[in-house]
């Protein structure tokens, strides 16, 4: 079965809803600047993606707005705009034909601080009733289940920016398994003064305070990213029920899968690789993904894809309903430049059944750390041959968004297949080192086939294929 | 508290529903027809305890309540 978005909902630092956010991405303009949401001069650093010209009231119905986080109002003014996208009414499906599954990476933190900030100073009975769930990081997939009777499968992955990712593709299993219509993505916002010093303490935020300085991914002068506020929500269907209400859609999900970084203190093996749910595979880890984080696996539904994605060090979920054949690089003992990333470009790559000679651009995760950079580089490099495919990263105008930053890539590289020219990577110089056809003037191309990258503090690793939907017909 | 008041404290605390009117025409509609659920019941409650410290329980007015029996509840406290 042929999995298609029908749908694309956007709200970024470059632009609310699709249209502005399109126009301002292929214009090169940057959504980055100093924090206007709190006053941020007195913190290392000043610098966020924020959505601009977001007036809740102007979107939304009142009765939300008391209970939801500045997070979740972004994320249901996008997911208004991707039901109505893609044509679906829910009323008119069966009961539970349509589930949600989101990303998220940490919650209403804004909504969060004011409560707790009531409660240490003014007592228990200050704290809003809404904060039982106002903050909770599966309130996305919650709030928009309730607001559009969403009664199939829910849930919610939590793997930092490769969640963006990953809940996609556990949406195209759901649609997969019979659920009509899924809707999912995901959507991140902590600029304020808790998640600001949460965000400081992974140490990987640029401290520069000129925007057009500050996150230069493969750039020898990058220094660690911005980040923002925003995401993407996405509608995805089965392209044949898609087409018999005359729906072609964006394009198909065509390939996925994830690897995992074991933390550098875990010794024993490497790369834990789980394939169509059966073959697991070890390979040596070679990226020095970073320290050892607190990973939180949650569900909001009891599905074993979802609880297989235990605690750091263990296998994340995979695809579980095709079976690719495993590549000879991943199926044993691999080279020392063998990545967990590179791993999972070759995986998902077989997953969609397409030869790195048909990918047409790569979004990449585009960390601006040089380490995580180099390991990036190299591994777009070893499956594609030095710049043997156009690269770019949009982001470079959003600032990293974590659940919601893959999503937003994934909306981009449909928006680049429908009209054929790739977005910039804005104000980077790229480095000699990284041998990349690194794209950094809108280029027009013919783009029928992308893949797009995500990684997660921790480990995570997770990339995915995308590809026309003429494509699948024609093959 | 006026009628205009504790609607007020509605809307802060719990919004509008996009069919309904707040004025004074509801307030004989029960909480539920309103569009309200136990959870805005619970934070308008909590708001006025701690705004206007009326002792007024968790559990004093119920979705099948009126607005008008939640005014008398507070004016009688």
């Amino acid at each position: 079965m042929s999995v298609i978005v029908t749908g694309l909902g956007i709200a970024a630092p470059t632009g609310l809803g699709l249209a502005d956010y399109w126009a301002a991405t292929l214009a090169g303009k940057s959504g980055i600047g100093p924090v206007r949401r709190f006053d941020a001069s007195g913190y290392p650093c000043s610098l966020a993606g924020e959505v601009p010209g977001f007036d809740p009231a102007e979107h939304l119905p009142s009765r939300l707005l008391p209970q939801t986080d500045h997070m979740t109002r972004l994320a249901l003014v996008a997911a208004d705009e991707a039901i109505a996208d893609a044509g679906v009414v829910p009323a008119e499906l069966p009961e539970y034909g349509m589930g949600v599954v989101t990303a998220s990476s940490s919650g209403g933190f804004e909504f969060g601080q004011r409560e707790l900030s009531n409660l240490w100073r003014k007592g228990g009975e200050y704290v809003s009733a809404y904060q039982s769930f106002a903050w909770f990081y599966a309130v996305n997939s919650g709030q928009l289940s309730i607001r559009h009777g969403l009664r199939g499968p829910g849930g919610v992955l939590v793997s930092d920016q490769a969640g963006g990712l990953d809940a996609v593709a556990h949406a195209r299993r759901h649609v997969r398994r019979g659920t009509g219509v899924v809707v999912t993505g995901g959507m991140d916002g902590s600029v304020c003064p808790w998640g600001w010093v949460a965000q400081l303490a992974g140490g990987r935020l640029s401290t520069a305070t000129a925007p057009e300085r500050a996150y230069l991914p493969f750039d020898a002068a990058a220094s660690g990213y911005v980040p923002g506020e925003g995401g993407a929500i996405l509608v995805l269907e089965d392209a044949d029920a898609a087409a018999r209400r005359g729906v072609t859609g964006y394009g198909e999900i065509a390939g996925y899968a994830a690897t995992f970084d074991p933390p550098p203190i875990a010794r024993p093996a490497g790369v834990m690789v789980r394939q169509a749910g059966t073959t697991a595979a070890a390979v040596p880890a070679a990226s020095p993904a970073g320290a050892v984080s607190t990973v939180r696996p949650a569900s909001m539904a009891a599905d074993p894809a979802v609880l297989t994605a235990g605690p750091a060090g263990a296998v994340k979920p995979a695809n579980m309903t095709t079976s690719p054949a495993v590549p000879a690089a991943s199926s044993g003992v691999g080279s020392s430049n063998e990545s967990g990333l590179r791993v999972a470009i070759e995986l998902a790559l077989a997953d969609a059944g397409v030869e790195p000679a048909e990918v047409d651009a790569v979004f990449a995760d585009a960390a601006a750390v040089p380490d995580l950079d180099r390991v990036e580089a190299e591994a777009i490099a070893a499956v594609f041959s030095p710049r043997g495919v156009a690269v770019t990263a949009p982001k470079t105008m959003t600032g990293r968004l974590y659940s919601g930053g893959a999503p937003l890539d994934l909306a981009a590289a449909l928006l680049s297949i429908r009209d054929g020219v790739l977005p910039p990577t804005v104000h980077t110089e790229p480095a000699e080192e990284y041998r990349l056809d690194l794209v950094t003037a809108p280029r027009e191309a013919r783009v029928r086939i992308v893949l797009v990258l995500a990684r997660g503090h921790g480990g995570f690793n997770s990339a995915m294929v995308v590809r026309a939907t003429a494509e699948r017909e024609r093959r | 508290m006026s009628t205009d008041e504790l609607l007020d404290i509605l809307r802060t605390c719990a919004g509008v529903s996009e069919d309904v009117a707040l004025d004074e025409s509801v307030l004989d509609m029960n909480f539920a027809a309103l569009g309200y659920d136990s959870l805005a019941l619970l934070e308008i409650t909590g708001h006025l305890r701690r705004e206007y410290r009326v002792p007024i329980a968790e559990d004093a007015v119920g979705l099948e309540d009126s607005p008008r029996r939640l005014l008398t509840l507070v004016n009688d406290s």
